[in-house]
């Protein structure tokens, strides 16, 4: 308990309150993304809470969640326990890097190295094809969506493979609500067993290789996931709030999600197109969770100010408070490089993430937004740097106007994908 | 020659013959400030351009003309005909009015009351049970009082809906698990051998509540074309046609998607999920966010016809029954209903329950603007200081997204349509203002 709480004391001191009281020169509209307040009035998002910072500190913020409806929606403050999902890549990428940096591991081994049971890849179809050795998984490709492992269906994978990891609670709704009484490392092992969706090195798919990645490091380092998030992320940053595992003390805080509501109405007006998300129902198991699973791909946990720490982060080049960079040069600068070659096609993610379809894609998990929307093997100018949640969550960075911004919402799924209209927004007002 | 006769046949199958046609009239002779008028666009076009609806057709009508017609897409995202007035859109629940139309009829005709009983139709409705709020874990009731038409066509009588709808609870997953009323695409394992065979199932399974005391959107509309069906011997389809659609010429509304009429009748889609999304692979400038229904409407034949969801037809056609309804029952010569049947049609039939009974199914901003009349939806310009109620407007929608407003003090009609399911985007309350704005200036 007291350890928490000299996490929050050491964020507020060096990271939060400068950026809160910081004055600001630029100027941002009041309320500045009408579109959102529209999407909460319309009842097609419950709720949302956004921060635009740039150089000077904290542009703006807007936050807003339906009120004195049917379904009652949580607001999201700044304290509040938010499942990542999807957002928790970029960080656990971020940790690899680290630990890349510090000489743990190169990412350009296999996996096997570290996970000996991944050392004979196998393809889901008995063609030719499966016959063939496959190559080897690298670390790289567990970074990039190379590795040829699918997405579980309950986070909205899709194909046979993916049907076979939601069958087989292979990183599901189950180990996002610790409710699997699996470890990483006895579910990485399952996943082992069973056959990859695509030959490594060939394609782009989104996938549970993050959760992949989680475990490798923790072979790689000799430590658990949770330790050298601490360690490595948490204390480093000043992210007091980040975390693998929700433990009682937490519950409280917890943001609720919610999920699109399938219905007809004929009427007109205002009316919740949602309700609560059973899925993943914040039923934590309580303190003692060290036998039960984590996610390091889809299940970190997060308040905004720690994810405003994190943009801030991002946004300075990954330079520590101390002066120090986080990553080696090489690194640091491959974190806004597109990682697939051309080999990939003009756009890699287009049949995987379809909002992200001319997007390219680096080692840290950040979608890079070519600026003349053609796709990024034609050596395309960079817009800006974005990564989405399926729960309409995101984050950008913008060195156009040296501005990054959080956007935390609970839907899951949402259909919406906002990052790029707030990007615009940004702009525009700082003309 | 060849082509030329081939050229007149094609125009012989893309229009609808003997259709009424609205005359496009310039808005500002009929007093609508056109530019105005033009602003109604920009609230579909941003939802077609982002690839959320698959097409649209707006239609703003005054005195029997077409004063503002506004359109984009084709009946499939893949291509196929350009949508227009006459496209013919599944118009489900927007079906709900007409047979209600319907059922006046034959009151003002003495064929039936809306206060008789409809176990006096159907015996088996007799002594109903009421399972309160739709769950199995409580006991159920016996019903208080016996169902009858007027709770039918105003939705009070117990009945519910598919949890799709706005169904609620165990009972509306008993209407999921047995397809009920599913005239369109009824469950595999439960053909539906009639409408009157399909009203007697239904008396099988609780109502949700006692009849009267709450309301509750439901297939009660079926029921009441079941009773057509029982007191004019004819089928729904066919009664429809002799009283409302020859008289009103309208030519494209129907039951069944026959193969002639398929090419201008539009594909329903529904919204991708996000894993879908990733799947989709388009080719169009358009980002859709669409994926087929499955509901293959135009190779198969209804099983019954629905008098709750069943109808097709287009906006022109529906216009012309709403213009119908704003004349005060008449149209083009066409008388369908006199002034008594129209003040029942019309009027608040919902008064013992107050605006707060429609939270619960369709929200809070409903339970602060509606009431219900027997067959319409009417939203209320409510006085903050006295809460003294007037109508702006009568609406209803179907679950395909389609919509339509009557405003019967200014004489202005609206019907919107697009083909998406589960409907999403209902603007008739922008819409309407914006006809309202255009009037005052």
């Amino acid at each position: 308990m007291r350890q928490v709480f000299y996490y929050w004391l050491f964020a507020w001191i060096v990271v939060i309150a400068p950026i809160a009281q910081k004055a600001h020169s630029a100027s941002l509209a009041q309320q500045p993304f009408p579109e959102l307040s529209r999407l909460v009035k319309e009842g097609f998002l419950p709720n949302y809470h956004v921060v635009v910072v740039d150089s000077e500190g904290q542009l703006t913020t807007q936050a807003e969640s339906y009120e004195g409806g049917v379904v009652s929606v949580d607001a999201i403050k700044t304290t509040s326990t938010v499942a990542l999902l999807s957002l928790s890549k970029p960080i656990t990428n971020l940790l690899a890097l680290r630990l890349v940096t510090l000489g743990y591991l190169a990412l350009d081994e296999p996996v096997s190295k570290y996970l000996p049971k991944f050392e004979d890849p196998r393809m889901q179809s008995t063609d030719q094809a499966s016959s063939d050795a496959l190559r080897a998984i690298s670390i790289r490709d567990l970074l990039i969506h190379t590795a040829g492992f699918a997405q579980n269906a309950e986070l909205l994978g899709w194909g046979e493979v993916a049907n076979t990891y939601a069958e087989q609670a292979i990183f599901g709704f189950d180990c996002l609500n610790h409710d699997a009484q699996e470890t990483l490392a006895q579910i990485t092992d399952r996943l082992a067993g069973l056959p990859l969706a695509s030959e490594p090195g060939k394609k782009f798919a989104y996938s549970v290789a993050t959760d992949v990645l989680g475990r490798v490091l923790e072979v790689a380092a000799g430590e658990s996931f949770d330790v050298l998030l601490r360690k490595h992320i948490s204390i480093p940053l000043a992210m007091p709030g980040l975390t693998a595992r929700i433990t009682g003390k937490r519950l409280a805080d917890i943001a609720q999600l919610y999920q699109p509501l399938i219905k007809t109405y004929p009427v007109p007006g205002a009316y919740q197109r949602y309700e609560p998300f059973t899925g993943i129902d914040g039923n934590f198991s309580g303190d003692d969770l060290e036998e039960v699973c984590i996610s390091p791909g889809s299940g970190l946990f997060a308040s905004m100010n720690d994810m405003v720490v994190f943009i801030e982060f991002l946004r300075n080049d990954l330079v520590l408070k101390n002066g120090e960079p986080f990553l080696s040069e090489s690194l640091g600068e491959q974190v806004f490089e597109h990682a697939l070659d051309a080999s990939f096609g003009n756009r890699p993610l287009r049949r995987s993430l379809a909002y992200a379809g001319k997007d390219g894609i680096s080692i840290a998990s950040l979608a890079i937004r070519p600026k003349n929307g053609l796709g990024l093997a034609l050596e395309n100018e960079h817009d800006f740097y974005y990564w989405s949640g399926f729960s309409g969550s995101g984050i950008w960075i913008d060195r156009s106007n040296n501005t990054a911004g959080v956007l935390l919402t609970q839907l899951y799924p949402s259909d919406q994908f906002l990052i790029p209209k707030l990007v615009g927004k940004v702009r525009a007002s700082l003309k | 020659m060849r082509n030329l006769t081939l050229g007149a046949l094609l125009l012989l199958i893309q229009a609808p013959s003997n259709a009424y046609e609205f005359a496009s009239v310039d808005p500002a002779k009929m007093g609508f400030d056109p530019e105005t008028l033009t602003t109604i666009q920009a609230n579909f076009d941003e939802l077609y351009q982002e690839g959320r609806i698959p097409n649209y057709v707006m239609g703003v009508y005054s005195g029997g003309k077409n004063i503002y017609l506004a359109k984009n897409g084709n009946v499939s995202i893949d291509g196929g005909q350009a949508v227009d007035e006459n496209t013919i859109f599944w118009l489900a629940s927007m079906t709900k009015p007409i047979v209600s139309t319907a059922i006046l009829r034959l009151q003002e005709e003495g064929k039936l009351g809306l206060d008789d009983k409809l176990s006096k139709y159907f015996p088996e409705y007799a002594d109903m049970l009421v399972a309160p709020g739709g769950s199995y874990t409580a006991t159920l009731e016996p019903a208080k009082t016996e169902i009858t038409l007027r709770h039918l066509i105003t939705h009070t009588s117990g009945l519910t809906y598919q949890t799709s709808v706005s169904g609620v609870g165990d009972v509306a997953e008993q209407y999921d698990e047995f397809g009920v009323m599913g005239c369109l695409r009824p469950n595999p394992d439960r053909p539906i051998a009639s409408l009157a065979e399909e009203a007697r199932f239904l008396a099988e399974l609780p109502l949700i509540s006692h009849p009267g005391e709450s309301w509750n959107y439901s297939v009660s509309i079926d029921l009441l074309g079941a009773i057509i069906e029982q007191v004019t011997r004819k089928r729904l389809a066919d009664y429809l046609d002799e009283i409302i659609f020859t008289p009103l010429e309208m030519t494209s509304t129907t039951f069944n998607i026959t193969p002639e009429l398929s090419s201008r009748t539009a594909d329903v889609y529904s919204t991708a999920s996000p894993a879908q999304l990733s799947s989709l692979d388009y080719d169009s400038d358009i980002p859709w966010k669409l994926v087929e229904a499955g509901w293959n409407f135009k190779n198969t034949t209804p099983a019954c016809d629905s008098g709750g969801g069943g109808l097709f037809g287009s906006i022109s056609d529906y216009a012309a029954y709403l213009t119908m309804i704003a004349n005060g029952g008449e149209f083009n010569g066409k008388r369908i209903l006199n002034s008594v049947s129209m003040n029942e049609h019309l009027r608040d039939q919902t008064t013992q329950l107050g605006r707060e009974a429609f939270r619960r199914g369709f929200g809070e901003d409903a339970s602060s603007y509606m009431k219900f009349s027997a067959g319409f939806g009417r939203k209320l310009d409510v006085d903050p200081d006295t809460d003294e109620e007037t109508v702006d407007y009568y609406f209803w929608g179907g679950a395909a997204n389609t919509s339509f407003w009557v405003d019967t003090e200014n004489d202005t009609v609206g019907v919107f349509a697009t083909q998406l399911t589960p409907s999403l985007y209902n603007k008739n309350n922008e819409i309407e203002q914006i006809v309202d704005e255009a009037i005052r200036k």
